[in-house]
């Protein structure tokens, strides 16, 4: 068993709201729907809606030339993680910080609007080359923050907030640094958009995760950042610990690049490989979060891996609150995981109404009340990738 | 703790042996014009069936990934327990500007899934896994300069975390006329830009170390490179002057690319003059990327 790691700090922001505690109000009392895009057109003939960030969101932190708006998600849920973790930004120095962010498109050339104008013939505004250039999310909250620790943009696709956050436990029990800021941030892009639509797995209704009429997914946007310390530093400062990264596996099918492989052999040897870091047994488990997309192919592959694996343990999806936010999704099911580890409540997993009776497992589908210590989040990636952390919720 | 480099692939646009790498540093010739790397090596390794739909960045990840485990000289040995890490500055830029095209030319209803797929960023390392049916860990690493240091710190963390016995590590970046477009107007092109994927086959085995080990990765101020690079032979992937640092560039031989460091980690322990050496990434804003090496005595 390695040693656990603790999680002194979150934030977050998606579709539900801009911080941690207003996306558990939605998630327990106010659910939103998801819409048609407000910031690009839908091209399509057929609706396919988002979940977007709350308007009010742009009005507090208005988008800024000089970066993507996915890298101003990540400062947002970055300074809120570490305002409840007791630090101001200025306390991080003297300190080895290392940053660890998961995205998709904060590392992507969405260069349309100067590809519009290279194929014009038209001199193109090279502020969208420094955009891109400013706005890798691991490098750009080291200078935001001045860190000097190591720091590290994963590209996983979706499980890229995951990865993120694993191996920035990694560096805090390898001693690599004192402090970790980990997750992921994602916007909505029409590239993202239109692509997920040409794959034919975009829903054109609220999303129904493991339900039998699921059609896909919504897609949404957000960021969910995490504050990770050793006990030793955590003790130290006297810090308030709000959980515990206790397992991290990871684990690639190589079958598929887009779907995962129906049996999830490739999701039970990334559990089984958190397990083994955590000196947990599956028994442990109280409950799941679910990757939980509402496309066809992955709540098979997911359903099938857990069937007869937790025996104790109940499932939660909530993308039918926030979407699929991509590199952004690990992080921000993180928290959910953590803050209903906190509360012992898990909220209704809102789209599966018939569960799919196809599948060997389903999701709660009313809030349900837990008692456990333990719990999972995992995801699952483009490419077969497939993602687990395991959390605590006290400290050891 | 150090890790053992076996194998080394590189294709890049001077060739795809480490003999190539080597003429190109000797050879006085200095490329005007993009160095693209010549792709019909792959056919040796993959039946053209499976590369059909295949873009060009994947192939070059592909190509890699094969010249890596054949010069480890275990092609044919079944890859249990080995994870693939990527790392790359900017990602499949070209298929990424494809997919543009079709947006802006054939309209949102008719962007194309295969090359949507193929510009995420994390399909490349995917199809080497499945390619090579390697289904351990696997990652990729996206951070321009920085990202060959960033990738070596991971495969070192997976091999301390005993999640794999080995790593196939490797770095690729693509030439894109429009991105070299971006870098003219942003006054940042090089005289040569280049392209190509490097792999590297790490592991900890105490049994024999073929090209060298790799004691560390990591990032520091520029006011520790003095102490760091102390009794060592330093290269830097930019031509650049360091203050009492006698500094070797080669970035000229294969042309630039984010990822050039990891050329010259090659280089660096294949030449026969030196033993230790430090690799540099060095950034404007004062963050060193220092790879620090030791070849192995028997090659």
């Amino acid at each position: 068993m390695d040693t656990p790691v603790l999680v002194t700090g979150m934030g977050c922001l998606s579709a539900c709201g801009l911080t941690v505690q207003e996306n558990m109000v939605t998630l327990f009392a106010s659910p939103v729907s998801p819409a048609l895009p407000r910031r690009f057109l839908c091209e399509h003939e057929a609706d396919y809606p988002v979940f977007e960030l709350p308007e009010r969101f742009f009005a507090l932190h208005p988008s800024r030339a000089e970066v993507f708006d996915t890298t101003i998600y990540a400062e947002a849920a970055a300074l809120e993680a570490l305002k409840s973790a007791g630090y101001a930004p200025d306390d991080l120095r003297g300190h080895r910080v290392g940053i660890c962010i998961g995205t998709t498109v904060g590392a992507s050339l969405n260069f349309l609007e100067y590809y519009r104008d290279y194929r014009k013939g038209t001199t193109p505004d090279i502020i969208h080359y420094h955009r891109f250039k400013n706005s890798n999310p691991a490098q750009h909250l080291a200078d935001l923050l001045s860190t000097t620790g190591p720091m590290q943009t994963v590209v996983n696709a979706c499980s890229s907030g995951t990865d993120a956050i694993g191996i920035g436990a990694g560096w805090i029990r390898h001693g690599l640094c004192d402090v970790a800021l980990v997750g992921g941030t994602d916007e909505l892009t029409p590239i993202a958009y239109n692509g997920f639509i040409s794959l034919h797995i975009t829903a054109d209704s609220p999303c129904k995760p493991f339900d039998k009429h699921r059609t896909g997914l919504n897609l949404g946007e957000g960021a969910g950042i995490l504050v990770l310390e050793s006990a030793y530093m955590a003790r130290k400062r006297g810090a308030t610990t709000l959980g515990t990264v206790l397992g991290y596996g990871t684990c690639a099918d190589a079958y598929h690049l887009t779907s995962p492989k129906p049996g999830g052999e490739g999701l039970r040897k990334a559990i089984s490989a958190a397990f083994d870091q955590s000196g947990l047994v599956p028994s442990d488990i109280g409950f799941v979060n679910l990757h939980g997309t509402a496309t066809p192919n992955n709540d098979v592959a997911e359903a099938h891996s857990l069937a007869g694996l937790l025996p104790n343990a109940l499932l939660s999806a909530t993308k039918g609150y926030t979407g699929h936010t991509l590199g952004a999704a690990g992080a921000i099911e993180a928290v959910f995981t953590l803050e209903c580890l906190q509360r012992q409540w898990l909220p209704a997993s809102r789209g599966c109404e018939t569960p799919d009776p196809a599948l060997p497992v389903s999701p709660v589908r009313g809030e349900t009340e837990v008692e456990t210590q333990y719990a999972i989040s995992q995801s699952l990636a483009f490419g077969g990738n497939n993602s687990v952390l395991i959390f605590g919720r006290t400290t050891l | 703790m150090s890790m053992n480099v076996q194998g080394i692939g590189v294709a890049c646009g001077v060739g795809c042996t480490l003999d190539d790498l080597h003429a190109a540093v000797a050879s006085p010739y200095r490329p005007d014009k993009p160095l693209r790397v010549d792709m019909t090596q792959l056919n040796r390794f993959v039946p053209p069936r499976a590369l059909r739909r295949m873009d060009h960045f994947s192939k070059l990840a592909l190509l890699g990934a094969h010249l890596a485990l054949e010069n480890a000289q275990i092609q044919n040995a079944p890859l249990e327990r080995t994870g693939i890490i990527i790392a790359t500055g900017n990602g499949p830029t070209e298929t990424t500007f494809q997919l543009l095209e079709g947006l802006i030319e054939d309209g949102a209803s008719l962007v194309s899934p295969l090359a949507f797929t193929a510009s995420v960023h994390n399909i490349p390392a995917a199809t080497v896994g499945i390619q090579l049916k390697i289904s351990g860990p696997c990652s990729t690493i996206s951070q321009f300069r920085s990202s060959v240091v960033c990738g070596l710190q991971t495969a070192t963390l997976w091999l301390d975390e005993n999640r794999v016995d080995r790593i196939l590590f490797g770095c690729v970046d693509e030439y894109s006329k429009i991105l070299h477009n971006c870098m003219e107007q942003a006054g940042e092109a090089p005289p040569a830009q280049g392209e190509g994927a490097i792999f590297f086959l790490l592991d900890r085995d105490e049994d024999g170390v073929r090209h060298g080990r790799i004691e560390s990765a990591r990032t520091i101020r520029a006011d520790e490179l003095r102490a760091l690079t102390k009794d060592r032979t330093v290269s830097s992937d930019l031509p650049i002057e360091l203050k009492n640092i006698k500094t070797a560039c080669h970035v000229h031989a294969w042309g630039d690319m984010p990822t050039a460091q990891a050329f010259d980690l090659a280089y660096a322990l294949t030449q026969p003059e030196t033993d230790s050496h430090v690799c540099l990434s060095l950034e404007p804003n004062g963050r060193s990327h220092c790879i620090l090496s030791q070849k192995s005595r028997v090659h």
